[in-house]
């Protein structure tokens, strides 16, 4: 079980690093579609000895919207993008790489001071911490997405990772969350992509790009998409 | 010990039969019916037939590089253990010793290659070098974890103890990840597809033959000759991180439980011939997965090549952060 654990845990950390060093969006998304499966397996893994159906039924639910639905739909709304490569961005591709090794020794770091032991989902010292550094890797990652590259599919790509790592935090915390809670955060997570989408697909037929910097011209729409990302990381944060 | 140097004899002597598996395996997954395996024996035999022709520009440097390059080679291989049996000559430190040598042979193929004057080969070493520096970074990641699990130097002590100390202390995943960045490594340094193509015709994108297009007769096959050897070190340190560790082996009941030692010239082991017979289909899968590899992808662009070693290069910080503590 640990071996699944941590083999479980540490592919979530490749993908991060992948996602982080890739540059053609269908890769992208299909790396977090992936990880959002790999995410929404893993507390079950946690909670193993015993599993409550509705927290197996949720799971499966969870995998669904995180693992094909979103990412389904990111990649129906990039199939008519001219351009399905994200050319420059803002710090470049083996620094970004390099950068994610950084952020997951930061994560180690950091999980190694806070005192972790008392917490319900802690098996082991090395699933433990490893699990926190996971979690806390995926919200830099998500982070430094969200602010380094231009196009907006990675945008919200950066923004589901995070999201990602929110759930991955909150397993640790409470081993699961009330499910109704999820279940909004869900709801709330699928809306946002679907809006994205819209939001993606105007911006392509305005500028025949998804490029975001475009929108700089056009405040209105920008801070449209920005507001969208931004509700709905805000209601995971108060659900934490 | 005489065992061993033995069984490092016949690995030698095959290790161009072991190459021919690559292109076998190639071939097989294309539908043609490929080379006969003894086919590097011919080529070498033809080689070593032929005159030499020198260039007018040369020093001795080229005229010496492949007999350093081999004689480099094969002192390395003294030191590789060999499925679990600890290799001929060991001492403190001699994981450095190993890959400084590894670079010895190589810093003289780039100066022969050099000393020609064509300015594609220049290319080529230029490339050659940059590309194995970004390797070495990996390797030494590699032994600086091992050494972090084993406090000790020599390369034997890391593939006999190391690996069960990895057993007992995580998982099974930092093995498979170390394999996985090691054999990332093997594909660079030997010059295999995804990195480079060996069958290039194109001087300009050529990384490794571009290097030894001056070379003729002997001198070419000494050269074939170390890059087949390379690839079965690379491959037998790759076998020998994923050999069954001596708790799984010794569940056979006919194979005695191996006493693991170490230092120098302690070999009073007796080779269970089956464990040697793990280690051989463990060597050939390597060969058989390198030759996969190449027929299922393209080579990558050379500015893309920095970011193939990237990868392996988290996949090991990974292995290290997951046999830190625990």
């Amino acid at each position: 079980m640990i071996d699944l654990q941590v083999g479980f845990l540490s592919l979530i950390l490749l993908l991060n690093i992948l996602t982080l060093g890739s540059s053609r969006l269908k890769i992208l998304i299909k790396n977090v579609a992936v990880a959002g499966t790999l995410v929404s397996i893993l507390p079950l893994l946690f909670s193993y000895p015993k599993i409550a159906a509705a927290s197996v039924a949720f799971a499966a639910v969870m995998m669904l919207v995180k693992g094909f639905i979103i990412p389904g739909l990111l990649y129906f709304s990039i199939r008519k993008v001219s351009d399905p490569i994200e050319q420059v961005p803002i710090i470049g591709y083996h620094i970004s790489v390099i950068i994610g090794i950084v952020f997951i020794l930061l994560a180690l770091l950091i999980s190694s001071k806070l005192s972790l032991h008392h917490l319900p989902s802690s098996p082991t010292t090395l699933t433990r911490d490893l699990l926190f550094a996971t979690a806390i890797s995926t919200i830099f990652v998500g982070l430094f997405l969200l602010m380094t590259r231009w196009k907006a599919i990675t945008q919200v790509l950066g923004y589901l990772i995070m999201e990602n790592g929110i759930y991955l935090l909150g397993t640790i915390v409470v081993g699961h969350m009330p499910y109704i809670l999820e279940v909004a955060v869900l709801l709330d997570l699928l809306v946002a992509v679907m809006i994205m989408g819209i939001v993606l697909l105007n911006i392509n037929e305005t500028f025949n790009d998804i490029d975001t910097s475009l929108l700089v011209a056009r405040s209105g729409s920008g801070s449209r998409s920005g507001m969208e990302s931004e509700s709905g990381y805000s209601k995971d944060q108060q659900n934490d | 010990m005489m065992r061993q140097l033995i069984l490092l004899l016949i690995f030698i002597i095959i290790s161009p039969l072991l190459y021919a598996i690559i292109s076998r395996t190639k071939a097989f997954l294309v539908g043609k019916k490929g080379i006969p395996f003894l086919f590097n024996y011919y080529t070498l035999i033809k080689l070593f037939r032929k005159n030499v022709i020198y260039s007018k520009t040369i020093t001795p440097i080229f005229k010496v590089a492949p007999i350093i390059n081999l004689s480099a080679i094969l002192l390395v291989l003294m030191f590789l253990p060999l499925g679990n049996l600890s290799p001929l000559l060991s001492f403190k430190g001699d994981v450095l010793f190993i890959f400084y040598l590894l670079t010895l042979g190589k810093i003289f193929m780039v100066l022969a290659g050099v000393d020609t004057g064509s300015s594609f080969e220049g290319m080529g070493c230029a490339r050659e070098v940059f590309f194995s520096a970004l390797g070495e970074i990996v390797l030494f990641l590699i032994f600086i974890m091992f050494y972090r699990l084993t406090n000790q130097l020599e390369l034997s002590s890391y593939f006999v103890e190391g690996k069960l100390i990895l057993h007992s202390k995580a998982t099974l995943i930092p093995i498979i990840f170390i394999s996985i960045a090691l054999f990332v490594i093997l594909l660079l340094e030997n010059a295999r597809v995804p990195v480079d193509d060996p069958l290039t015709h194109l001087e300009l994108t050529m990384i490794h033959e571009v290097m030894i297009l001056d070379y003729s007769g002997p001198d070419l096959g000494i050269i074939h000759l170390t890059s087949q050897l390379k690839m079965f070190f690379y491959a037998a340190l790759i076998s020998n991180l994923l050999m069954p560790v001596t708790s799984v082996m010794s569940i056979v009941p006919i194979i005695p439980v191996m006493p693991v030692t170490s230092g120098m010239f302690s070999v009073d082991v007796i080779l269970p011939f089956s464990q040697l017979i793990v280690f051989t289909a463990i060597l050939i899968s390597v060969y058989v997965i390198v030759g996969v590899v190449e027929s299922s992808m393209g080579r990558y662009q050379l500015k893309r090549v920095p970011k193939f070693v990237l990868s392996s290069l988290v996949l090991v910080v990974l292995a290290t952060i997951l046999t830190w503590r625990g």
